[in-house]
């Protein structure tokens, strides 16, 4: 057992090192009102700009919040956020790219110049432009990172059915009587969803990353909302006197989106898939 | 040659299209009234009659594709109409800050191409090495660092603590210093592993072997082959990054005060000076358009093997 473990550790060392990295953040997030020793939120002026202490693990904020405390709230945020834009791009682009693919015709035609539309705009300007727009807020935000980042999805997948639609075992299928939507279900979707898996672990890296920059620019989470992009945003007037206010909030970035890119590397690395 | 030149410039035209198309839509279906927008921006209280003019000088009771094709005709005249805050035209607000914003550019790609082209070239060459290692983790560490935060920690080492730099604004030479680093980070480690996996993947090559078995020293195959066609991907996500790189000067700027086009999207953004918002968006989707068109071209000067694929494929 031991042995075993021992073998996979040294084999698939970064996958299993950022897997439970990950795992550990994740349930951080999940359990940051148990985790979390004071209150994200509450304003405390006696108690602000403290150093490190046992109350304060990171210290106290410019309004006396616990900068350990919104640092885990923010994960719930980051992490939340991510999977939810990674989810609905991916849901929208499998939904669009299978129907391109199998359908093709003029319908393929259509969805991918849309396609080709909505990636001539560089995308984060996209999001800036449609925040700009549609109101500032993190609704907007989020909704602006889906609307750009299902395209991406969409071709790769139907690019898959494309050449899934010409193998032997979907002809069979289609003879013996299945239904189309079996076909989808049974045969394709099973045999896309690897490679989609791969390219959403470095999805996740950009939606965190982007997500708090909109959040720093003002524009996506506002205050006193606990997230890592929003505290650099609140922080960084204090760069010359607490540098600590924004430098826990940056390193938590850093390391989601490094695990989430180490082990998308490694992933597609291991199971033979070219990154886009 | 000129042939495939002029194909890829007539694939652009109805992709750029598609891009004025979807950011009209965006604008005409949402839940905003332009004409309101207007006088919010300008600070106005405006009455139902002033709203009313407002619409009809905008066009906003006609069909949907005549105004879109209005809003076309004026785009292809570099109109984009005035901005709602400073009434002024928003073509001349672009052009009057860009040159700061160039200049931000142009020096974080001078940069970039800098770093990374000797760390990404020895990295191939000398594979495991310690520069090749250095070389991975700088492009891991590169792309996974929040740019924002990036900018302040320089500030923090480099203006704070060492004095070395201004912390803010333009004006010398060392006012651009640290925003075009900032901006450059991204750029390198993106260029360094490009070319990394380029000229490994080059020295596989059948022409690398030949040019060994002729006896042609090593540092000739290296610098003068090996080089030139593997620094034909760099090319490419220059042009493929250029957007990214227009969005990254937007979040450089408003973190350094740079004086340049994104801090003044930012405002537009939170103004909702809707004809700012899309001059910029349209004209970035045309400067990338662009782009990846000179960068096709310039690649296939580089590497003729290109322009020959395309003439099979005639």
């Amino acid at each position: 057992m031991i042995a075993m473990f021992r073998g996979i550790l040294k084999s698939q060392k970064v996958i299993v090192i950022c897997s439970l990295i990950l795992c550990v953040l994740f349930l951080m997030a999940l359990f940051a009102p148990w985790l979390a020793p004071n209150d994200p939120t509450a304003v405390n002026f006696v108690d602000k700009l403290q150093r490190p202490s046992l109350d304060y693990p990171f210290g106290t904020d410019h309004l006396g919040r616990c900068i350990f405390s919104r640092i885990l709230y923010g994960a719930r945020i980051s992490l939340g956020y991510a999977m939810l834009i990674f989810m609905s791009a991916l849901s929208i682009g499998l939904i669009i790219g299978i129907i391109a693919g199998y359908i093709g015709g003029w319908v393929d035609q259509l969805l991918m110049r849309l396609g080709d539309g909505l990636m001539a705009i560089p995308s984060l300007l996209f999001v800036l432009g449609f925040v700009g727009i549609w109101g500032t807020g993190l609704k907007q935000v989020v909704f602006g990172l889906i609307l750009v980042q299902w395209v991406y999805y969409a071709r790769v997948i139907r690019g898959m059915v494309l050449s899934l639609k010409e193998q032997n075992y979907i002809t069979a299928a289609k003879i013996s009587g299945s239904s189309t939507w079996t076909i989808m279900q049974k045969h394709i979707i099973p045999n896309v969803l690897p490679s989609l898996v791969v390219m959403g672990t470095l999805e996740m890296g950009w939606a965190i990353m982007n997500l708090s920059s909109m959040s720093f620019l003002g524009l996506g989470v506002q205050p006193p909302t606990p997230e890592w992009g929003a505290m650099i945003h609140e922080g960084k007037s204090y760069i010359r006197t607490n540098p600590a206010l924004m430098v826990y909030p940056g390193l938590m970035i850093m390391l989601v989106v490094v695990t989430f890119n180490l082990l998308g590397e490694a992933l597609s690395e291991r199971y033979g898939i070219k990154r886009r | 040659m000129g042939t495939y030149v002029l194909k890829r410039i007539i694939t652009i035209i109805p992709i750029f299209l598609l891009a004025t198309l979807l950011t009209f839509s965006m604008i005409r279906l949402s839940p905003v009234d332009p004409a309101e927008a207007y006088f919010t921006a300008a600070h106005i209280q405006a009455t139902d009659e002033m709203l009313e003019q407002k619409r009809n000088e905008f066009g906003l009771d006609q069909p949907f594709l005549i105004q879109y094709g209005n809003a076309l005709i004026k785009i292809c005249q570099f109109d984009f109409g005035i901005s709602y805050v400073t009434n002024k035209p928003v073509w001349e607000e672009i052009t009057s800050r860009m040159p700061a914003t160039i200049q931000l550019t142009i020096g974080s790609l001078l940069i970039a191409i800098i770093v990374s082209v000797p760390i990404g070239f020895l990295a191939g060459i000398k594979k495991n090495s310690v520069i090749d290692h250095f070389s991975r983790f700088l492009s891991f560490i590169g792309a996974s660092i929040p740019s924002f935060w990036l900018g302040y920690l320089f500030i923090f080492f480099f203006s704070v603590k060492l004095d070395l730099f201004p912390v803010q604004g333009i004006g010398t030479w060392k006012h651009l210093v640290l925003p075009s680093i900032t901006l450059a980070f991204p750029l390198i480690a993106l260029y360094t592993r490009l070319l990394r996996a380029s000229v490994l993947e080059n020295l596989q090559e059948p022409y690398v072997l030949f040019a060994r078995t002729r006896g042609i020293h090593e540092r000739i195959i290296m610098g003068k082959h090996v080089l030139r066609i593997a620094v034909s991907p760099m090319i490419t996500g220059l042009g493929m990054n250029l957007g990214n790189l227009m969005t990254g000067a937007i979040i450089v700027e408003a973190v350094f005060s740079w004086p340049g086009f994104g801090r003044y999207f930012i405002e537009a953004i939170f103004n909702r000076d809707v004809p700012v918002i899309q001059g910029y968006v349209l004209l970035a989707a045309g400067i990338f358009l662009i782009s990846n068109l000179i960068v096709d071209v310039i690649q296939m000067y580089i590497d003729p093997r290109i322009s020959r694929k395309g003439r099979q494929l005639q």
